[in-house]
């Protein structure tokens, strides 16, 4: 485990088992998806929790599931294609699993339109994040696995993010209409998936995300894109969900200017 | 280092084919391991599922979904980082309360959490929980929760059973978020330690979770 702490112990464990529990927030949550990859104590931790929880998770009362499921599930593997592994993505963890597509609300009508609408935006986003993964070079299986465990993580965030109805989605582009990125707005938290976005000079220049829907722009959030980015998860609140026009420049500094030196790419939000 | 029941799976032993030996075989589109595994894990998926959501067409959904992708792409289970059963129901619980979250956005967003509370039949008390356990099966677990304080055991069943987020669990018990953070902690690590030993005692150099064996005895 290259770079892994050799500590017993660590100050994050307490978030780790709230972790495992699926009981932080996104804010909690992306801290310590970062801190993660760093930090053997807290993934112990974490596979210890899900032990544990698990075992509570067997022992509440037990129901027969109705026999049709299982009738259900040997009829549905008849004619659902079993994807081909990969070597990377035969390393993938749990969370990745959790954040494929659930077709939950198939038989509830009043929602079945926009969520398919959802789906579709986070199966591109799937399909981005996994071709993106692959095409990184890592050098070694620990830190490959450790890679994987942090970027399956973001993407069940971004999914959680596009498969929230109050959601709002803005294609932002360039001048030319190119496509630059999206942004994922949620009313508590966001994410930018960059198409092509280089990366930035992360200890001179940052990326900041403007809201144009007022008179003057107003910065909502700074990130960094770095090489190989394909989600990212920004700091936002229900102000900054408020805008409908959002806009993407790239500031020298590490702080908002007071408005934008040169807008890259603008858009307005889409209700999905 | 305590026992890991995480490092166990049903089968072995008995001549039969292990967890992780089912699912190479799914993995190579071997159908009667798939429902191997349904037989073997169904039941407790579904229970979990909907013991979280309540209602049943729901649960019966997730435990459907999860089975299907887990169909899609077995690899997404890693036998290195532990047993079948521990990443199933993780995998359900997670799932479970999304959908319980998801079902509940705009209920959640728009009124006091203490309604939401009977709203979600979460019970107010901890003992409710443990009741909700069953009697035979989980009489390790169940005998492990009864050891911890009662407001462990409350923190433990708000977010695990519950689906609340930690700071929800704050408002509701009205603790500081630092507080339910440190008993969480305390609890798990608490309950691991002891059911650690249970296992250990009761499956030798083996560590076999005795929940799994249920799992195969269906």
């Amino acid at each position: 485990m290259s770079g892994d702490r050799k500590t017993e112990w660590c100050d994050q464990e307490e978030l780790a088992v709230g972790w495992a529990m699926h009981a932080l927030e996104p804010d909690e949550e992306a801290r310590l998806r970062a801190h993660l990859p760093e930090c053997a104590t807290c993934r112990r931790t974490v596979r210890n929790t899900e032990a544990v929880t698990a075992a509570i998770g067997q022992s509440v009362d037990q129901y027969d599931p109705p026999a049709r499921l299982r009738a259900n599930l040997m009829e549905a593997i008849e004619h659902t294609p079993q994807e081909v592994p990969s070597t990377v993505v035969a390393k993938v963890p749990d969370r990745q699993e959790v954040a494929e597509p659930i077709s939950l609300e198939a038989r509830r009508g009043r929602k079945a339109n926009r969520t398919r609408v959802l789906f579709a935006a986070a199966a591109v986003i799937l399909v981005a994040v996994v071709a993106g993964v692959v095409g990184q070079r890592l050098t070694s299986l620990s830190d490959q696995v450790t890679a994987q465990q942090a970027r399956t993580d973001q993407l069940e965030h971004t999914f959680r993010l596009a498969t929230d109805p109050a959601t709002k989605k803005a294609v932002l582009r360039t001048p030319d209409g190119t496509a630059m990125a999206v942004l994922l707005s949620g009313d508590d938290d966001a994410a930018v998936v960059p198409e092509g976005m280089p990366a930035n000079d992360m200890a001179a220049q940052t990326y900041v995300v403007w809201g144009t829907s007022g008179p003057n722009p107003v910065a909502l959030a700074t990130f960094d894109v770095t090489p190989g980015s394909n989600d990212i998860v920004l700091k936002w609140d229900r102000s900054a969900y408020a805008h409908d026009g959002l806009a993407i420049s790239l500031e020298a500094g590490r702080t908002p200017p007071p408005s934008p030196s040169a807008v890259l790419a603008a858009g307005q939000v889409a209700k999905a | 280092m305590p026992a890991d029941p995480r490092s166990a799976d049903v089968g072995g032993r008995d001549g039969r084919p292990t967890d992780p030996e089912l699912v190479t075989r799914l993995a190579q589109g071997d159908r009667t391991a798939f429902g191997e595994l349904y037989d073997r894990y169904g039941r407790p998926a579904y229970s979990l599922a909907r013991r979280i959501c309540v209602d049943p067409d729901l649960a019966e959904d997730i435990v459907q979904e999860a089975f299907l992708a887990l169909w899609r792409n077995p690899s997404r289970f890693d036998a290195s980082r532990g047993g079948f059963g521990t990443w199933l129901m993780t995998v359900v619980h997670h799932r479970a309360v999304d959908a319980v979250r998801k079902e509940n956005t705009q209920r959640r967003r728009n009124v006091p959490l203490t309604d939401e509370l009977s709203e979600r039949n979460v019970p107010p008390a901890p003992g409710s929980d443990l009741e909700a356990l069953n009697s035979v099966v989980g009489a390790e677990v169940r005998e492990a929760l009864k050891k911890l304080p009662e407001d462990q055991r409350q923190v433990i069943a708000l977010a695990y059973l519950g689906g609340y987020t930690q700071i929800e669990v704050a408002k509701l018990t009205g603790v500081p978020l630092g507080t339910v953070k440190s008993r969480t902690f305390a609890a798990i690590r608490r309950l691991r330690g002891t059911l650690a030993g249970v296992w250990s005692a009761e499956s030798g150099s083996d560590l076999a979770t005795p929940n799994n064996t249920k799992g195969a005895h269906r």
